[in-house]
């Protein structure tokens, strides 16, 4: 098969890319862009670590196809914050909403997209799909929480 | 100076992992012609390796080469306790996991492409499945070469340990609880799947970049497997993705130094999510068999206890796990007179290995559910029967371990519980959803047991205003890190900024052990406030930190825990614990058996709470483990290969599966040992709550779950016979039970 080609925006800076058509998102970001933030936990859209941000919405690195990022605008853990770090990262620090941290990224960029007003069960709901092994999840949705009150 | 130790400083590895920028061995820059390795497994769980024919696999374009036994060298076998596993088959096979040959190319998708295409010629032998088979008769030897322990070569281990007259008293006595329990596989799930590189340099020195719990001991055995000085092996700690026990054994180390060593260049190995599940250990499945005798007003006068685990094909440390296991069978319950068997075996299912709670998750399961039968039997409460049959200062619980007047932690831990959860009441039923309460306790050894020299080192580099502490713990998300750091900046009275900390590096870090059996707090924690003493005091001998060189002083500590006894029954197995108590809220639909966990109150004792955020953590993610382990994961397994091959069908609790209300209960009893009084608690946070969700299932539904985990098909099954009068669903666990 041959190469596609394809544009795109990833963290705010546009690229031009020829990718192999079977190739997923997170294999683009990870092996051409190196940007190793976007994880890879299973491959098949269980584990939600390699969630992505494409136009604001979250979506799964491992299940979109790399031709499938043509036109979109990307943002991954690493272009998460201009400088410094954003609220919601800073929260996750104040919580230690993490242990070994692979699901961190994915679980950041997931947690993004929760409108402030969400209750617990929607926070929950809305990470449903992002699993994490070591914390228990409770002090990711204080992390949160946090946010929302302070939004 | 502001206090280090109990204030919730923030994880030194954070603002890396917030950002994304913590790099895990997947993540790591390829090196200039770097190879790329591919596994080639038995297709079968046991058989006599005939040949390998790679010709195919040869010709697939850019493969470089298709290493198997031949080209190994040293003793081609590994193991933590026993070398009885083989880097790559070479007479036979005896998990579906075995790795046979190794392809290396120069492209990823080359070396799995080839790795298909080897052909492995096997002639096939019976396939050893049930535990209780293992041992007899005319059941296939697994490791025919192995020197053998017991009554049957395929037993991995037996031990025993009895105290006064138990049979003679449980005929006598007024009150007998009997259960028979059954727990099954459980996959780590750590989120990081195995990967590693390995980079020779010139001189054919060879380094692993590799996510592990135990740098060292991968290299002593890798240098054992591939003949090669341990002096040109070095292992470089990338980040790690998880651990629980998963990453104790070797994985993919020894092949990747393998891969680079025959040629000599750098090799890349990343497992997907199915190699991950396939290519490490699991938690022992246990069949056990529990009788408590007791006195009308339930003093406890006998425990009788069987246990029958099964270790797969190798031995791992199923030996060890069932060390704790059996010397933990009474739990923390003075009880006169005692006997506890238990034996591993070897079969053909997946190998089972270390995971959070090594061997005492199932035997308190067993315990804590034969007390709360009992309590029920005697309709006393559960939390009475606990607190009436705890030991004294002074007296020993099994096996002739007398506990110190520290014990009493176990005592708080189980009233301050309790107390926290009466505080808020049950929900009343409401339709289908019936509710119940339920409560248990555990106690976990800290530390390595039996006579196991266990010890960490730590060097202090001191400078005027700060610190560079070397000490190989490896951090696998627990915190340890910062934990060590604080230890450090308390010791030396500076702040925990002008700490910093070396543990990555096998050629910088001195050795610390494993990061298991919740040690590295207790262990490490000493051998770094020794060392920070003593350079500190180095420091006064030259007139102040003032006056120090530039490039600052350096001292070196060693620090060896409490001796134990080598032998079960005979002194001290142990020498520190750690004690938990948990309280579970549940709801049970009594139409569709679905039980919902509401509320979760644990109570912990750590000693004295090092930073108290990491601590939280620690529970809070042992508790929902523990959640997954009693209601929904699972692991299946057919004629030695797993069935289970992907995350989701592993049923890891999910952020709406987890409990949403955790309380966490801080207890702190120092412990004598521990450096400022702290245990370590990384696994007794899951041991209670497996028995305190299922009590509370119970007390819902009057229906006792005795096997792991209580699904909704279970829950209804046990259901239906409590209606038929029967207890639990022991009528069909025995049927399954073991037979010796």
């Amino acid at each position: 098969m041959q190469a596609v080609s394809i544009t795109v925006s990833v963290n705010r800076h546009e690229y031009r890319l020829s990718v192999p058509p079977w190739w997923t998102a997170a294999e683009v970001l990870r092996n051409m862009l190196a940007l190793p933030g976007t994880k890879i936990g299973c491959e098949i859209g269980e584990c939600g670590a390699c969630t992505v941000l494409v136009d604001g919405e979250p979506l799964l690195g491992c299940l979109l196809l790399a031709p499938e990022m043509d036109g979109h605008h990307i943002l991954t853990i690493e272009g998460l914050a201009e400088s410094g770090l954003t609220p919601l990262q800073q929260a996750f620090l104040d919580e230690a909403a993490f242990q070994c941290g692979f699901c961190t990224p994915g679980m950041i960029l997931a947690a993004m997209a929760i409108p402030a007003n969400a209750d617990e069960r929607a926070i929950r709901e809305a990470l449903a799909g992002n699993l994490c092994r070591c914390t228990g999840y409770a002090s990711i949705v204080r992390a949160v929480q946090a946010i929302s009150r302070s939004a | 100076m502001d206090p280090a130790v109990g204030v919730s400083v923030q994880r030194a590895d954070g603002p890396a992992k917030v950002r994304g920028a913590a790099l895990y061995p997947q993540d790591l820059p390829l090196p200039p012609h770097c190879l790329h390795a591919a596994i080639v497994r038995s297709p079968v769980a046991h058989g006599l390796l005939r040949g390998v024919d790679a010709a195919s696999a040869l010709a697939v374009p850019g493969v470089v080469r298709v290493l198997t036994w031949h080209d190994v060298h040293g003793s081609n076998r590994y193991g933590l306790i026993e070398a009885d596993q083989p880097v790559l088959a070479d007479d036979r096979v005896r998990t579906c996991a075995d790795p046979v040959a190794v392809v290396v190319a120069e492209t990823e998708q080359a070396a799995k492409e080839a790795a298909q295409r080897v052909q492995v010629e096997i002639v096939p032998l019976p396939v050893l499945t049930d535990p209780a088979q293992a041992c007899a008769p005319d059941a296939p030897i697994i490791h025919p070469e192995r020197e053998p322990i017991g009554q049957h070569p395929n037993i991995v281990a037996e031990m025993e340990v009895c105290r006064g007259r138990p049979e003679h008293v449980a005929k006598r006595a007024p009150i007998v609880s009997e259960g028979v329990y059954e727990t099954g596989w459980v996959e780590h799930a750590f989120l990081g799947p195995e990967a590693g590189l390995a980079v020779p340099d010139e001189d054919g020195c060879l380094t692993l970049w590799v996510a592990t719990q135990w740098p060292e001991e991968d290299l002593r055995q890798a240098a054992v497997a591939l003949g090669e000085p341990l002096e040109r092996l070095r292992l470089r700690q990338t980040a790690i993705g998880g651990a629980f026990g998963g990453r104790e054994d070797i994985s993919l180390q020894i092949l990747l130094l393998l891969a680079a060593r025959e040629v000599h260049a750098p090799v890349r190995m990343v497992w997907d999510r199915e190699e991950s599940i396939r290519g490490h250990g699991k938690r022992h499945p246990c069949r056990m068999r529990y009788r408590l005798a007791a006195s009308n007003d339930g003093e406890l006068l006998a425990l009788h206890a069987e246990i029958l685990a099964d270790a797969g094909g190798y031995a791992s440390t199923s030996a060890a796990v069932l060390t704790n296991a059996v010397t933990q069978a009474a739990g923390m319950y003075a009880i006169e007179h005692v006997a506890v068997r238990g034996r591993v075996v070897y079969t053909n299912n997946p190998v089972t290995c270390a995971f959070r709670g090594f061997g005492v998750n199932q035997v308190t399961f067993a315990l804590e559910q034969q007390i709360n039968k009992l309590a029920a039997q005697l309709k006393q409460s559960p939390l009475a029967l606990r607190l009436r049959n705890l030991p004294l200062a002074g007296e020993p619980i099994v096996p002739e371990q007398p506990v110190g007047p520290d014990a009493h932690g176990m005592k708080c831990t189980l009233l301050r519980a309790t107390e926290r959860a009466d505080a808020m009441p049950l929900p009343r039923d409401e339709g289908a959803w019936r509710h119940g309460r339920g409560l248990a306790c555990a106690v976990k050894n800290v530390g390595y047991s039996l006579g196991f020299d266990d010890h960490a080192t730590a060097e202090v580099v001191l400078g005027r205003e700060k610190a560079l502490v070397r000490v190989g713990a490896a951090e696998v998300g627990q915190g340890a890190e910062t934990v060590l750091a604080q230890i450090a900046a308390e010791t030396l009275g500076l702040p925990v900024t002008a700490i910093r900390l070396e543990w990555q590096d096998t050629c910088a870090a001195p050795e610390a052990g494993s990061t298991s059996a919740s040690h590295q707090t207790f262990v490490s924690g000493n051998a770094v406030r020794l060392a920070c003493m003593r350079v500190a005091r180095m420091a006064d001998d030259l007139g102040g930190r003032e006056a120090l060189p530039p490039a600052g002083i350096v001292a070196r500590e060693t620090y060896h825990a409490p001796r134990t006894s080598s032998q079960p029954g005979a002194g001290a197995a142990h020498y520190a614990y750690s004690w938990a108590a948990c309280v579970a809220d549940v709801a049970v639909d009594v139409e569709t058996g679905k039980v919902r966990v509401l509320r979760i109150v644990e109570a912990v004792d750590a000693g004295r709470v090092i930073n108290p955020l990491l601590f939280r953590g620690q529970v809070e993610g042992g508790v929902v483990m523990g959640q997954g382990y009693a209601l929904q994961e699972r692991f299946h397994v057919r004629n030695g290969v797993p069935l289970t091959t992907t995350l989701g069908e592993c049923c890891i609790p999910t952020a709406v599966d987890a409990a949403s209300c955790i309380e966490v209960v801080t207890v702190e009893t120092p412990d004598p040992n521990g450096p400022y009084g702290a245990r370590g608690i990384g696994e007794v946070t899951m041991l209670p709550v497996v028995p305190a969700i299922t009590a509370a299932i119970h007390s819902a539904t009057g229906a006792w779950i005795d096997r792991l985990p209580a699904t909704p098909e279970r829950v209804l099954a046990a259901c239906a016979n409590r209606d038929m009068g029967i207890a639990g669903d022991a009528m069909d666990a025995l049927k399954h039970a073991a037979g010796r």
